[in-house]
């Protein structure tokens, strides 16, 4: 099946905003994992923040993130495929109460 | 010095000195005041009445040198629930009581009326004396008042106007480092049992000796290490973490985003607009306005998520801004503006209030039709006529319920009494068996299964998920423990994840106590809590559909991503079902 590349929307909260200097960004992909390429490429320091190892490619623990709301643990992790116009949100893990 | 009860007779104004009882020997903070309520107060008791009892106890290992060590319990039975309760707070006054060899004090009878003491303690006990003069007075005031008069370094435990006035929304307010009364025993209403017997204030300073008796110094000094080093290495609570940067609203985003933090009244869980109000937004108008960032509530706290909230110009201090805070007195009331929510908490700690309860309350106001959702100027004038105890104010100082059936509104976000904290339970539905299930009225901190369900935290669980029962269950048998224990919940974070760390808290309770207590036996003590708590409210009347969150919830899709809460009442009940 052919699968085609989609823009959405990338937020970037606390530390990670800060490593990157911005707060959103617009990227195309077709899995939340072609997205995190693409978002290192442009940002390369959050390769590092984002990723354990450089060829690996698993997150970082203390990383969350959420497409449309749903963090995607609960989705298929960075096979989770994005529909045009997602919101994909990425934080450190906090805390609080 | 030997630990000992002080008992404050408020129908004779004498303070005696009891000894501890075996019973309550190996118990502190949460397990303490919540035996003695069930111990001493009869069910079916008046909240404000002369049977209802007032119990303060630092927890078992408050005013040793451990790591975020520094909580106190409040208990008794609560007008706003009508069940039991117990609001821990973290502040320098748990230490300064813990400190003077006191495991807790037990205030009971009343006064006559429109009479009012402060209790002074001292070396031999306490004496109560005439406090009529701070009567009608905002405690920012009286706080300071007391400061210049009784000494810099008392630290205080005050009731409000609120209280003056036995509204059920009344917390209790106890110093913070700064000595401004911005530390609360908020939830349910335990100012105005405290006032209702006539009592004000308490007052203590801290003994040159430390009167905390360690009986296995090895054992301690070893689980101190243990907890420190969990603490610094877990991402949540280590040094220029999330907590750390940001205080607790940086959750502010991540619940927004994940479309569960509520506003206008329950009515979205997402607007763009909460970023205005973020930890994020916060830490850099703090920078830009010479505020404190990073600041501990208490003298042993190394997480330090606590802050100096002030005015544009960097003056006029408030205290700390909370996420539950921050939340209640903005997103749910449509106000995204975070000098007006500086000022709506800066009344709550001036007049005595709980800020989640009083935001409920605005934003059930607004939903009635008293004020528009969004105008932070009249919301403020409400506190107003609080303050100047009209009829009015007094109906709004009791409450979310209270004033929803006032103005006629069916969409009351509250369990047994209590309105909820800041997370909806509709796409986060273990958040919503603990709000349900709770002996406490919905609380977050009861059983936060949001750590799981939101952070990853001590496990991951899928938020939509409706099986939870066994989740809350546990989350409200370790939060009971660590309640009793007087450190602070937020060290959860780092034990949940960390064994090492969760022996730590193990040990140091050992050896304070001089026990053998192990890791398992923590769920069976927090179990013992909760069942004491759990027959306490039984007999106050309540039964199992008292656990249930409100009809609006289960019928009303919550946008962004259209849920209700579906979590059917025999998973519900299964929390309290062997």
């Amino acid at each position: 099946m052919k699968t085609m590349s989609r823009k959405v929307k990338i937020k970037l909260f606390a530390q990670i905003s800060e490593v990157a200097g911005k707060k959103e960004l617009e990227l195309e992909g077709e899995t939340i994992g072609d997205l995190l390429e693409r978002l290192v490429e442009d940002i390369v320091e959050l390769e590092e923040v984002l990723f354990k190892e450089k060829k690996a490619r698993s997150l970082k623990e203390d990383i969350i993130i959420l497409k449309e709301g749903r963090n995607i643990d609960h989705l298929k992790g960075l096979d989770s495929e994005i529909e045009e116009g997602d919101k994909i949100s990425i934080f450190p893990v906090v805390g609080g109460g | 010095m030997a630990q000992r009860i002080l008992r404050v007779d408020m129908d004779d104004l004498k303070v005696k000195e009891e000894k501890v009882p075996d019973k309550y020997k190996n118990l502190g903070g949460r397990a303490l005041t919540s035996q003695i309520v069930a111990d001493e107060v009869p069910p079916r008791a008046h909240p404000l009445g002369p049977k209802n009892k007032l119990v303060f106890a630092p927890g078992i290992v408050t005013g040793t040198g451990s790591p975020n060590s520094g909580r106190l319990s409040a208990g008794g039975k609560s007008p706003l629930t009508g069940g039991i309760k117990e609001s821990n707070a973290g502040t320098p006054f748990a230490r300064g009581i813990a400190r003077k060899g006191i495991k807790a004090i037990i205030v009971e009878g009343k006064a006559e009326k429109d009479k009012y003491y402060l209790l002074k303690l001292d070396e031999s006990g306490g004496e109560l004396v005439d406090a009529r003069e701070w009567l009608g007075k905002g405690l920012y005031q009286a706080f300071q008042e007391l400061h210049e008069e009784f000494g810099e370094n008392i630290e205080i435990a005050g009731a409000g106007i609120a209280a003056e006035m036995g509204a059920s929304n009344a917390g209790i307010a106890y110093t913070d480092p700064e000595g401004m009364s911005s530390r609360y025993s908020g939830r349910g209403g335990l100012g105005a049992v405290m006032a209702s017997r006539g009592l004000k204030f308490v007052m203590a300073e801290e003994p040159e000796d430390n009167n905390v008796e360690i009986k296995d110094e090895e054992t301690f000094k070893e689980g101190k290490k243990k907890l420190a080093k969990a603490l610094a290495e877990h991402d949540v609570t280590k040094k220029d973490g999330a907590l750390y940067t940001y205080g607790t609203s940086v959750l502010v985003n991540i619940i927004n985003e994940s479309g569960g933090l509520p506003q206008r009244n329950f009515s979205t869980g997402s607007d763009d607009m909460s970023a205005e109000v973020s930890g994020e937004k916060k830490a850099e108008e703090i920078k830009k306005r010479g505020g404190v960032e990073s600041h501990k509530c208490s003298p042993s706290c190394i997480i330090k998520c606590s802050e100096i909230w002030t005015k544009e110009d960097g003056e006029d201090p408030v205290g700390v801004l909370e996420y539950e805070s921050v939340w209640a007195l903005g997103p749910n009331c449509g106000i995204y503006d975070l000098d007006t929510i500086g000022e709506l908490n800066r009344a709550c700690n001036d007049l005595g209030l709980d800020t989640i309860e009083m935001g409920n309350t605005i934003a059930v106001a607004m939903e009635g039709g008293l004020l528009d959702f969004g105008d932070g100027e009249r919301a403020l004038e409400l506190m107003d006529e609080i303050r100047d105890k009209t009829s009015l104010g007094r109906i709004l100082a009791n409450g979310t319920e209270f004033t929803g059936k006032a103005f006629g509104v069916d969409r009351i976000p509250t369990v047994k009494g209590q309105a909820m904290p800041a997370y909806d339970p509709r796409p986060i539905k273990g958040i919503g068996v603990t709000y349900a299930t709770t002996p406490m009225g919905a609380d977050h901190t009861a059983g936060y299964a949001i750590a799981p369900e939101i952070m990853g935290v001590g496990g991951k669980a899928d938020p939509f998920d409706t099986k939870k029962g066994e989740l809350s269950k546990g989350l409200q048998q370790a939060t009971a423990a660590i309640d009793s224990s007087g450190y602070c919940l937020f060290i959860a974070f780092a034990i949940m994840d960390i064994d090492e760390g969760m022996e730590g808290v193990v040990d140091t309770v050992n050896g304070v106590l001089g026990t053998d207590f192990s890791v398992e036996d923590v769920m069976q003590f927090g179990q013992q809590v909760l069942e004491t708590e759990r027959e306490f409210n039984k007999k106050a009347g309540f039964s199992k559909e008292d656990d249930r969150l409100p009809e609006f919830m289960k019928e009303e899709k919550l946008p962004p991503h259209d849920v209700v809460f579906d979590v059917p009442d025999e998973e519900l009940d299964s929390v309290w079902e062997d």
